[in-house]
């Protein structure tokens, strides 16, 4: 089946934007997965993190998976300077909220934004040392 | 699996982006009627509704020669007026009803379905802001160390 009928045209322009938006102001790669992960959806997700290659460090990878209702936030070790897990926590609270009440396209946005968001404000404020290499826990996952 | 990736579009086009590293892109058209659920309940609403409209006109027309009848039981009616009776009383109305139930069924027609957690995800993989070759970036990732995140379920 094909994927785009997964989102209307309408709703893939509104992430495309919200993902170059957050790309251009940050200065951080976003890039957003949606589908059904290969195994475990942490180790999956942090595999298409690392599928991005040079840009890998500064990307911000965001993994929905509908069909089994998981959510990951991967970020690499420069991004995660300047998004902390617990800021990574708050934005998949958001989207989570968005999701269970069926707006993927907008949870998506949402986020991409207050992840963005923390971005800036941590750049704008000289940078935060912030983050590290373990990840928060939301839910009953990790 | 099948990836589609704002680097690698799968059966459409792609312009250059103003952004480094993204690359926008569009699929061909699709129409939006191919995958309408029919609902059984409101289906049948709306046929039973027309049903009985179209017998009660139907029954109308019938009996209005009937009613007009004033000259003691001695029909004065043209034969040829029922088919025209029909045609004004019944298909018009008809036609009416019909015309304002498409629109007014029109919008939720069009509108895409909605997701609805629990329920299985049949589409591909959707990538933006991907890799240009995801299967073969994907092949040859190795997880590095010292990411950060989070996780959620819903």
């Amino acid at each position: 089946m094909p994927s785009g009928e997964a989102f209307t045209d309408g709703q893939q322009r509104e992430i495309t934007r919200a993902v170059t938006t957050a790309s251009a102001e940050t200065g951080l790669h976003f890039s957003i997965f949606v589908g059904n992960p290969e195994g475990s959806p942490r180790d999956y997700a942090e595999r298409l993190h690392a599928a991005l290659g040079r840009k890998a460090a500064q990307a911000v990878l965001v993994l929905v998976a509908p069909g089994g209702r998981h959510l990951e936030v991967v970020t690499g070790p420069e991004a995660s300077r300047r998004i902390p897990d617990r800021a990574c926590a708050l934005a998949g609270l958001s989207m989570r909220a968005a999701f269970a009440g069926g707006d993927l396209c907008g949870g998506i946005v949402t986020g991409v934004r207050m992840l963005a968001e923390t971005a800036g404000a941590r750049a704008i404020a000289g940078g935060g040392a912030h983050g590290g290499s373990a990840h928060a826990a939301l839910g009953s996952r990790h | 699996m099948r990836y589609r990736s704002s680097g690698a579009p799968y059966g459409g086009w792609r312009t250059a982006d103003p952004y480094p590293g993204v690359v926008r892109y569009r699929r061909g058209v699709t129409l939006p009627l191919r995958r309408r659920r029919f609902r059984l309940g409101s289906g049948l609403v709306g046929v039973g509704g027309l049903a009985v409209s179209a017998v009660g006109l139907v029954g109308l027309a019938w009996s209005t020669p009937a009613l007009a009848d004033d000259s003691g039981g001695v029909s004065n009616l043209d034969p040829t007026s029922t088919g025209e009776i029909l045609l004004r009383l019944v298909l018009v109305p008809l036609a009416f009803v019909i015309v304002i139930a498409l629109l007014a069924a029109a919008p939720r027609l069009l509108r895409r379905p909605r997701y609805r957690p629990g329920t299985p995800w049949p589409y591909d993989p959707l990538w933006f802001a991907g890799p240009a070759r995801p299967e073969a970036a994907i092949a040859r990732a190795r997880p590095a160390r010292g990411t950060g995140g989070a996780s959620a379920e819903w």
